[in-house]
């Protein structure tokens, strides 16, 4: 046990996993993270298969990474806590006698005679510290009356909060990976998404997209409102940057689109032969429509918000913006097939100028409605309050370590003959010029006040 | 007025600065190193104006793409070293520290850089731009003063050590000095500004304090660096060269952060 602990708390294990893990977070960035296979064959190809098996392409989330946190969590604890003990000794019960040999040996030090007696400059000496901030302890002994003032020494503990936040925020990643829950609900408006983990639904009740002046994107906001039981408990408008909180979970504005699925489209039935003919009608993709006039049944079996062809003629979607929107028809007239073919709403010739027989009818794609939807991630996140608390520590240990540097003035009165002779010594970490100037000062206080 | 004359004089005072410190570098006149930082205040004034006139007119932080984040952080460079010029007698690395400043508003001016205004996209309206931006690049204007202290300590301790004279070693013990305090003011703005700040902002647009986004990873890794920097100095005593090496590569992981992430690697940080 006690070499295991001996190992894990070297600071030159420490340094030797922080490097490796700076090594390993660097390769990480340069080889793309969780992309497929495909990918990484195309990209490295022999090199491939080892990449991810070796968890080169999942590295933040591979075992041996994982290890190294470990392992590095591990070693942190044992290094704080093998060194806060002492720390904590001396900061509750510190030594106040020391031999004079000891001072002489501190730098800065000094002494000087005083014609007082030691009792007398005692007191002058707590005072002197006092009006110094430093807080004393003494210990009368053979030698002399000790003085130990100290202050800031609060300061000597920065690290230890450092490295206690980093073990917070190495613990809240873990609670995130393993315990949390996230998902995302895709709402159009007026649907209900259940979150059966968290017992409450969300509902869409309006989806906008803001725009600046110059069409960019201003803002997507979801007016949401959580339902229990059926029955509407909030209703609250969240958009990016600012989530809605409610019983653990929280909800965020996280992407949106067009339901390309279910547009409404508008056409326009005209007739060559029938001059001034033109009739409209509303279709829902998927569905069918009728004109029973002329006997028509129209089926909208598919739309393409931006219509193109592969190379082997297979129809895609170049994008999900109506670029060029396309809908293939099914039309018969009094049950019999007169047309099946795709029709686009920026090409309304385009059916025509490929059938040479000229049709009764012709169909024009005049409009289309489609539904934007929003999608909202709810996120319940275990390890978020604790990061915090992880980060307010390692702030407060940092601002600790480096501007709150422990000071330390030991003095020994001595009685002598013609009075006492005072030895003094001043100690700490940090700024020696300061800590000297210091000393100084309330050294050559003394002697002129003793 | 516009912001863009305001750059051109603050960047044409840093310039008169550069050449005035290096004046007292060559001639040891101190005169030359008092005129050097009144011309460098001037600029900051100047500057300041224009990163004003920057925000009234976009209506948004000065730093949200490369231009204004290369024209913000030569100004937190020339601020810092105004702030700590007297504190760690700066005098003889103030020209390079300069250098740099004149550098990155060269490079903001280039005409690779685009420079108009635009709307803020939704995922940076927050005033977490304002602190996580700000903090952090001030923090990394107290690092780019190690780096220079760090390389100025090597060439000084290369003479020391070919037989110079003890004003050499004196130089170098010196500039080893600010290295630490800058990396001792620098180290704790970075992480409350890079990290703290960023994951507090990423939970809240992003829905996740840590993605390992490149930006993020990389920042990890330059504060991994200092984090070794103050280890193997304070705990295993690295003094001088070795030291002065790993402060050297912290800043360049901070300038890799800053600038390598958003043209060579690709996420969620790609703002250009």
């Amino acid at each position: 046990m006690k070499s295991f602990i001996r190992t894990f708390s070297s600071l030159k294990l420490a340094v030797a996993l922080l490097s490796l893990i700076t090594l390993a977070a660097l390769i990480g960035t340069l080889i793309p993270q969780l992309r497929s296979p495909d990918f990484y064959n195309a990209r490295y190809g022999m090199l491939a298969p080892w990449l991810i098996r070796l968890g080169f392409t999942h590295l933040y989330h591979s075992g041996w990474f994982v290890l190294l946190l470990l392992l590095f969590a591990i070693n942190t604890l044992t290094c704080t806590l093998t060194r806060i003990k002492p720390k904590t000794k001396a900061f509750i019960n510190p030594t106040v006698e020391k031999p004079e040999s000891a001072l002489l040996t501190l730098s800065p030090h000094d002494s000087f005679l005083s014609p007082l007696p030691p009792a007398s400059a005692r007191d002058r000496v707590l005072s002197t510290l006092r009006k110094h901030r430093y807080r004393s302890r003494e210990k009368t002994a053979d030698s002399g009356i000790h003085l130990l003032g100290r202050k800031k020494t609060a300061g000597r503990f920065g690290s230890d909060l450092v490295h206690l936040g980093l073990l917070f925020v190495l613990a809240a990643g873990i609670l995130s990976s393993l315990g949390g829950d996230r998902r995302n609900l895709l709402l159009r408006p007026d649907e209900t998404a259940s979150l059966p983990e968290a017992g409450f639904e969300v509902r869409l009740d309006k989806f906008e997209t803001e725009y600046y002046p110059d069409r960019r994107v201003k803002d997507w906001k979801s007016t949401l409102t959580i339902l229990e039981d059926k029955q509407p408990v909030l209703t609250r408008t969240i958009e990016v940057n600012h989530p809605l909180s409610f019983r653990g979970y929280r909800l965020y504005q996280a992407s949106y689109g067009t339901d390309w699925e279910n547009p409404i489209l508008k056409l326009t039935v005209k007739s060559p032969t029938r001059h001034g003919f033109a009739q409209e009608i509303m279709i829902k993709n998927g569905t069918t429509g009728t004109l029973s006039e002329e006997g028509l049944e129209i089926f909208a079996r598919h739309f393409i918000p931006d219509f193109a062809l592969t190379a082997d003629n297979k129809v895609i979607s170049r994008s999900s913006e109506p670029n060029n929107p396309a809908a293939f028809l099914e039309v018969r007239q009094n049950g019999q097939n007169i047309f099946a073919g795709w029709i686009f709403a920026r090409h309304p010739d385009f059916p025509r100028s490929h059938k040479t027989e000229p049709g009764a009818f012709v169909f024009e794609l005049t409009d289309v409605h489609a539904v934007q939807y929003s999608v909202i991630q709810a996120a319940r996140d275990p390890g978020a309050l604790i990061i915090w608390i992880g980060c307010g520590l390692i702030m407060l240990g940092l601002g600790l370590a480096f501007y709150w540097r422990p000071r330390e003035i030991r003095l020994i009165l001595r009685e002598d003959p013609s009075g006492t002779l005072v030895i003094g010594g001043g100690g700490g970490s940090g700024n020696r010029e300061a800590l000297t100037r210091e000393f100084n000062e309330i050294i050559s206080g003394l002697r002129n006040s003793l | 007025m516009n912001e863009s004359i305001f750059f051109l004089m603050s960047f044409i005072l840093y310039g008169a600065a550069v050449l005035l410190y290096f004046g007292f570098y060559f001639f040891r006149k101190p005169v030359w190193a008092s005129v050097g930082f009144l011309a460098a205040a001037a600029g900051t004034a100047l500057h300041s104006a224009a990163l004003v006139l920057r925000t009234i007119e976009s209506g948004h932080a000065p730093f949200t793409n490369m231009y204004e984040s290369l024209s913000f952080y030569s100004w937190a460079l020339v601020l810092s070293f105004i702030l700590s010029e007297k504190k760690f007698n700066l005098r003889r690395t103030a020209p390079f520290i300069l250098l740099i400043a004149v550098a990155l508003m060269a490079l903001a001016s280039s005409p690779l850089m685009p420079k108009e205004t635009a709307p803020l996209i939704p995922a940076l309206q927050s005033w977490w731009l304002w602190l996580h931006v700000s903090v952090t690049l001030l923090g990394e204007a107290f690092l780019a003063i190690a780096f220079i202290a760090s390389i100025m300590f090597l060439s000084a301790d290369a003479k020391a050590k070919k037989g110079g004279d003890a004003s050499q070693a004196r130089t170098a013990s010196k500039l080893d000095q600010i290295s630490y305090k800058c990396v001792a003011i620098g180290f704790p703005l970075f992480t409350l500004g890079g990290l703290v700040f960023g994951m507090i902002w990423a939970y809240k647009a992003w829905g996740r304090y840590w993605s390992w986004d490149p930006k993020e990873t990389w920042s990890l890794i330059t504060w991994m660096v200092f984090a070794l920097y103050l280890h193997t100095r304070i705990v295993m005593g690295w003094k001088g060269r070795r030291s002065a090496l790993v402060a050297i590569i912290g800043f360049l992981a901070a300038m890799f952060t800053f600038f390598g992430v958003n043209y060579l690697l690709s996420g969620l940080h790609s703002y250009r």
